[in-house]
């Protein structure tokens, strides 16, 4: 699984956001199969329809947009 | 309430003077600034978890003229954002059929006039002066956009696709009231997070002016013509938030500076910086991005001469 997290460069909460998911997919074991990266090229928000970060998209679906979602919902779109 | 409290803490330290008087207006001021944007934008963001961009957007794409633009400049008041979104919501406006003069209102009215920023303006200025902040605000951001989109600068937009978004997920109006509530947190969190430090050296900046800078200085050097025109210039290259300008706008206009002067002065420096003119740059070619600080710019100093003649 790809994951990607949309966030402009300054902006705080897409930090928290990425090191969330990363610390979550650490505890399920699971580095090889679920990559994490961090896109900050706005013209690529605007190919997800996505408006206000930070965002997650998972395998090209957006799954969160406008906040950091909880542990629990971001392990639920990961397993 | 908080001027006792300052007062009181003054006393015990027991100076006088110029030193006293700077360090009641920081203490003062750091207070009433700091209450007032906790609440007023815990507030906001929760009442702001029933209208994300998505909703705002809806609003505006069917309207046309005056009315279209009103609105734009209304919810540029009422929805704060963070200035890195400034980018994504541009496209995503632009990108489903928002207006292209709207998005520009919207976008410059935000970070001018926002609700935390009226409530501050009206306890150090008084109503009449945050009224015509407000309207000022407004209007500079309605006629910027207006005349922008009749100047044809449309074109100079990059190109880009937005996917249209028909998915649902974020629907707004099946969250519960806990959810709204942490999301509101996540975001007074952040947001106050990243205005506070500009605060802080506003009202340190205020509180210095406030206590050492002699009347006669503004009297001999920041009046006449050219005082609006050189407020707005200085603006630009300043780049802080409206929180953190208001306390120095406040006590300049307490040691004399014409309350026109100052009005172009915060809103040079909320609406024209060079770190958004760069991040502007990703979106807009450089012709609009002159255009867009040329017109604001103008309109700042419009409003600068007219505040100065009226108050």
């Amino acid at each position: 699984m790809k994951v990607e997290i949309l966030g402009s460069k300054g902006c705080s909460t897409c930090e928290q956001l990425k090191e969330n998911v990363q610390t979550i997919v650490e505890e399920m074991g699971k580095q090889k199969e679920i990559e994490v990266v961090k896109v900050d090229d706005p013209a690529k928000f605007a190919s997800y329809g996505v408006m206000n970060t930070p965002a997650l998209v998972a395998d090209g679906e957006v799954k969160f947009k406008g906040t950091v979602p909880s542990d629990e919902e971001i392990k639920e779109v990961l397993s | 309430m908080f001027k006792y409290i300052a007062v009181q803490l003054i006393g015990l330290t027991g100076l006088t003077g110029r030193l006293a008087a700077a360090l009641e207006f920081w203490i003062y001021d750091t207070l009433k600034i700091t209450v007032i944007l906790l609440g007023v934008v815990f507030a906001v963001s929760y009442l702001r978890t029933y209208l994300p961009p998505e909703k705002i957007r809806d609003f505006l794409k069917g309207k046309k003229a005056i009315v279209g633009y009103a609105l734009a400049g209304v919810l540029g008041i009422i929805s704060p954002f963070c200035s890195c979104s400034t980018v994504p919501l541009f496209l995503g406006f632009v990108g489903v059929g928002v207006p292209f003069g709207m998005t520009i209102t919207f976008l410059t009215v935000s970070p001018m006039v926002n609700t935390a920023a009226v409530f501050v303006l009206f306890g150090s200025f008084g109503w009449s002066l945050t009224l015509a902040y407000v309207l000022g605000g407004l209007i500079v951001g309605i006629v910027g956009g207006g005349g922008l989109k009749l100047l044809g600068f449309e074109r100079y937009v990059v190109d880009f696709d937005f996917a249209a978004d028909e998915e649902e997920g974020n629907d707004v109006s099946d969250k519960s009231a806990r959810q709204r509530l942490r999301e509101a947190y996540e975001d007074a969190r952040e947001i106050v997070g990243r205005i506070f430090p500009y605060v802080v050296i506003g009202v340190g900046l205020g509180a210095a002016i406030h206590g050492f800078l002699p009347e006669q200085f503004i009297q001999n050097t920041l009046q006449g013509a050219l005082a609006v025109p050189a407020a707005t210039a200085l603006g630009i290259p300043i780049y802080t938030n409206i929180m953190g300008v208001i306390p120095v706008a406040e006590s300049l206009i307490g040691k004399g500076l014409p309350a026109g002067t100052s009005i172009a002065f915060m809103m040079s420096v909320a609406a024209l910086s060079v770190p958004q003119f760069v991040l502007l740059k990703q979106v807009m070619k450089r012709n609009l991005i002159i255009a867009y600080g040329g017109i604001i710019g103008f309109g700042i100093m419009i409003l600068g001469f007219i505040f100065n003649l009226i108050f």
